[in-house]
């Protein structure tokens, strides 16, 4: 009931209005709109006229903002990248400018504004639409050893770094193991190093270091469910609201729960801000007054003050299949399920609400299971060629031939994001990381190399797994793939392996319909390998001796 | 449920000052945020004297204290977090940390050094390998004698225990690592406590027994020898597949919250299986570790065992989520682990 108990005073009312309130003993709105309207009269000795007036400019007062939805475009229009697909910038988009500037690092469409949190990598962000979508959750599948907690560590950092215009903290909540933070150093020195020699005067006093970057991400060890969710319940919001700026947080008011919170949110959400617009068609001046330096503290983060801190932008959950799996042996029976089901709505919902209220992104991380090839209870057998033609027989509506569109499984990938339709449906978008098998020399074309940096030239002697993302379903972007591999700089696409997986499957029926073939054909599927490019098949991994040893040598203060 | 006190506690809506201080703070704090007495006298008499205890406190606990109502516990672990603004650390103190984490040499300088200086405690670490005879179980029955050197050695000073499946374990071969340390044999065999797993659910069982162990003297290394082939042998076909991988999922977990919880390395190995379903890459690895997915997301380190000429045997880092891909050279020798003859030669 928390929309109907507003203080009278903080409501703009005419004088008499307010002496007629006063009168009647009304201090919030719930007084006077709870009550039947005679009574209404009677307590404010008003008019019946009066009284209906004073209603109505309450209730006008205390209903959330409806926004126009042209003037949502007109501000999306003016800082978004489009997203359909990479390259898709155009040298008139006013965002444009500023983001070549970049160029060297691998510039991030579409983030200026901060309804997108980039992901350091353009093909990345061009999948996905412009990067991770604040106020929403994300989730990140994929099997072991593909880059999920590799990738969320990147976003954590990126979130920090120009050219995000508002710098923001990040929680990490871990339940498979200890945060990586060899990596994340590894990954922090790389970026500053990237951002230092891309900019033409380095404007190195203005980035934060490494020990800044680390210090803005906070993490902590969840072991179980129950864990979880005292800690989204209680711990985090007072957290995120202990950090937030002192203007807003006066906002959120005197209980900062996020159920009590349906008005603040509406505000900050439809706020368009304005200044950003201004700042991300202003490519000149770009490096040296954007960067934020002021909100980053100097000093050591051991201090318990959390007053200088960076508000937080992003919260991970890095797994929640880990306190799924094997917490209760009894989830094999249905009870267990149901149980299982509640828990993740429960999650699910405190973390879009936690989303909405604190103006944050979430990226959940979650793994893999095999899928089997079509169940053996059907009375054909099961050669792969009379399974393509069964699947085109099999009913329409079951879960098994339904959930190829959504649980991230793909003619190249046997494997499904596990926690079922549950989760699914509790997700906004989903991204789906795999290991392909191939490898590939990183060669000449490779942005690293044509780079003024020295200190960052590899010896790509020995080829590279190349890995793929594919963007199972999200509101942002269509379908698609794309190839990537994880070097010492990090996350990085490959240049024209972007599929567009929605179109491709519309021309792949489109032929079929007017051929008459049959599905077989379109299941193998062979990559067009592009000069110069050396494929080579996976044997578990194996990388140059040398490949992660070299770190830049550069003005990158140590940590 | 609820008494008089829902009135108190709704009557003193107030906001207390942030009071940010390290050492414990009394309960009683939490009157100033609105919370009445009675029901901090509640949470005192229930042994929780400080905010601290409060906050870390599950809701369904407190739920269970005679007067609390869901309202109010909620309203208590709301306060009770605003005031203790603890739980999370940052990156910056993980990572300072992380460089006193304590690493078990494994004998080989060559497998200490990609290893970022031997077997992360803490965690789980998974050594599988396409054939018998890679080195698995000596690895194992070196690390059981390593664990117990001194920190400056290499050591985590601490005793192990080693659960075994196979029966594989051989207290002699430890005895000649004993020596090649110098340690007294006698001494490094006190220090094993041993056990020897039938089945999948004693295998379980064991693991709450080490947990009363570990609490009572400090281990460092956890060995499972192996890991798998009891799951291999309890359950069989498509049919139990789901049982056997809940159940492994049972085990790995309870693993890792030993290694958190205890500090301790976690070493397990496994076996391969040749995969049948043949990958869409013909060329490609055609050995599978199994446990599937499960174990594959839970081992914090994998590491691949194959023969290399004579004793050498090669290893290699397959997942981790700090250690590039890399390879090393150790061999097997009459006293454990250790350097291949060819570079000793060079040496």
């Amino acid at each position: 009931m928390s929309f109907t108990s507003f203080p009278l005073d903080s409501i703009s009312l005419s004088q008499p209005q307010r002496d007629a309130c006063r009168r009647a003993g009304y201090e919030i709105s719930s007084d006077v709109l709870l009550p039947p309207i005679s009574e209404v009269v009677k307590k404010t000795r008003l008019k019946y006229d009066d009284a209906t007036s004073l209603i109505k400019s309450i209730s006008q007062a205390i209903t959330p903002r409806s926004c126009v939805l042209s003037e949502l475009l007109r501000n999306s229009q003016t800082n978004k990248v489009s997203g359909d697909g990479i390259g898709g910038e155009d040298p008139d988009n006013e965002g444009f400018g500023h983001v070549e500037h970049y160029q060297g690092f691998g510039h991030m469409g579409g983030c200026v504004e901060e309804t997108w949190l980039s992901t350091g990598d353009t093909g990345l962000d061009g999948l996905l639409g412009g990067g991770v979508r604040i106020g929403t959750v994300t989730e990140i599948a994929g099997e072991s050893a593909s880059g999920k907690s590799h990738l969320a560590m990147s976003l954590a950092l990126c979130a920090q770094l120009p050219p995000s215009t508002q710098p923001g903290g990040t929680i990490i909540l871990t339940s498979e193991r200890d945060l990586a933070t060899g990596r994340l150093v590894q990954l922090a020195q790389s970026l500053l190093f990237h951002h230092t020699a891309s900019s033409p005067s380095p404007p190195t006093e203005s980035l934060p270091s490494v020990r800044d970057l680390l210090g803005n991400i906070r993490t902590m060890r969840i072991a179980e469910i129950s864990d979880l969710e005292h800690c989204l319940t209680y711990q985090i919001p007072a957290l995120l609201s202990s950090l937030l700026p002192a203007n807003q947080s006066s906002l959120l008011g005197p209980s900062p729960t996020p159920l009590n919170q349906s008005l603040p949110s509406e505000t900050t959400i439809n706020a368009p801000a304005p200044s950003v617009t201004v700042i991300a068609s202003d490519p000149p001046i770009m490096t040296a007054p954007t960067v934020p330096v002021q909100p980053i503290p100097l000093r050591s983060t051991i201090a318990a003050h959390t007053s200088g801190k960076l508000p937080v932008k992003l919260i991970v959950l890095d797994s929640i299949t880990a306190l799924m799996r094997g917490t209760d042996v009894r989830s094999v029976s249905a009870l267990g399920l149901a149980q299982r089901s509640r828990y993740l709505c429960s999650v699910a919902d405190s973390l879009k609400a936690l989303a909405v209220a604190y103006n944050l992104a979430v990226v959940v991380i979650n793994q893999v299971s095999d899928v089997f090839s079509r169940p053996p209870i059907s009375t054909f057998t099961s050669s792969p060629v009379s399974q393509s033609v069964m699947e085109e027989d099999a009913p329409p509506m079951l879960y098994a031939t339904q959930k190829r569109w959504f649980s991230g499984e793909s003619d190249l990938l046997g494997k499904e994001a596990s926690l079922g339709i549950v989760w699914a449906n509790a997700v906004n978008t989903r991204i789906m990381l795999s290991r392909t098998g191939r490898r590939r020399l990183l060669n000449q074309e490779d942005p690293s190399q044509g780079k003024k940096g020295d200190g960052s030239q590899m010896e790509d002697i020995r080829p590279t797994l190349v890995r793929r993302a594919h963007l199972v379903f999200g509101p942002f972007a269509p379908e698609g793939m794309i190839d990537y591999v994880i070097t010492e700089q990090g996350i990085r696409t490959l240049e024209g392996s972007f599929r567009n997986v929605g179109m491709e499957r519309r021309r792949e029926r489109s032929k079929r319909d007017k051929q008459g073939l049959s599905r077989t054909e379109e299941e193998v599927e062979i990559k067009e390998v592009g000069p110069g490019e050396k494929e080579v098949l996976d044997d578990m991994g194996e990388l140059p001796p040398g490949f992660w040893d070299e770190t830049p040598s550069s003005p990158v203060k140590e940590l | 449920m609820l008494t008089q006190e829902e009135d108190l506690f709704q009557g003193g809506d107030e906001e207390g000052d942030e009071g940010l201080l390290n050492q414990p703070t009394l309960v009683a704090k939490l009157q100033e945020a609105g919370i009445s007495k009675s029901d901090t006298d509640k949470l005192v008499q229930a042994g929780m004297h400080t905010v601290e205890a409060v906050a870390f406190t599950p809701k369904k606990q407190l739920l269970t204290i005679k007067g609390i109502s869901e309202a109010k516990a909620d309203k208590i672990l709301a306060e009770a977090c605003k005031l203790i603004p603890m739980g999370f650390t940052t990156a910056t103190e993980i990572h300072a940390r992380r460089a006193e984490l304590v690493r078990i040499s494994t004998g080989s300088t060559g497998l200490d050094t990609i290893l970022g200086g031997g077997i992360e405690t803490g965690a789980i670490t998974e050594l599988f390998g396409a054939f018998f005879r890679t080195g698995k179980s000596q690895i194992c029955h070196t690390l059981a004698v390593t664990c117990q050197l001194p920190i400056s050695m290499g050591g985590g000073e601490g005793k192990c225990l080693y659960i075994d499946t196979e029966g594989t374990f051989r207290p002699v071969r430890m005895l000649a690592v004993a020596e090649r340390f110098g340690l007294n044999g006698e001494e490094v065999l006190d220090n094993i406590a041993y056990a020897r797993a039938y089945n999948v659910d004693h295998q379980l069982q064991l693991l709450v027994q080490a947990s009363a162990m570990m609490a009572e003297s400090r281990f460092s290394l956890l060995i499972v020898d192996s890991c798998t082939s009891l799951y291999r042998t309890d359950f069989s076909g498509r049919g139990e597949l789901s049982a056997r991988q809940m159940h492994l999922a049972k085990f790995l977990r309870t693993l890792m919250r030993l290694a958190d919880e205890f500090g301790v390395a976690v070493v397990v190995t496994n076996q391969v299986v040749a995969q049948v379903d043949g990958g869409q890459f013909a060329g490609a690895d055609a050995k599978k570790p199994i446990g599937g997915n499960i174990m594959a997301h839970a081992s914090t380190t994998r590491l691949n065992l194959r023969k290399g000429r004579g004793a050498s045997r090669v290893c290699k880092i397959v997942d981790s989520p700090c250690l590039p891909e890399a390879e090393a050279i150790f061999a097997i020798n009459e006293n454990g682990i250790g350097e291949p003859e060819e570079l000793k030669m060079d040496a």
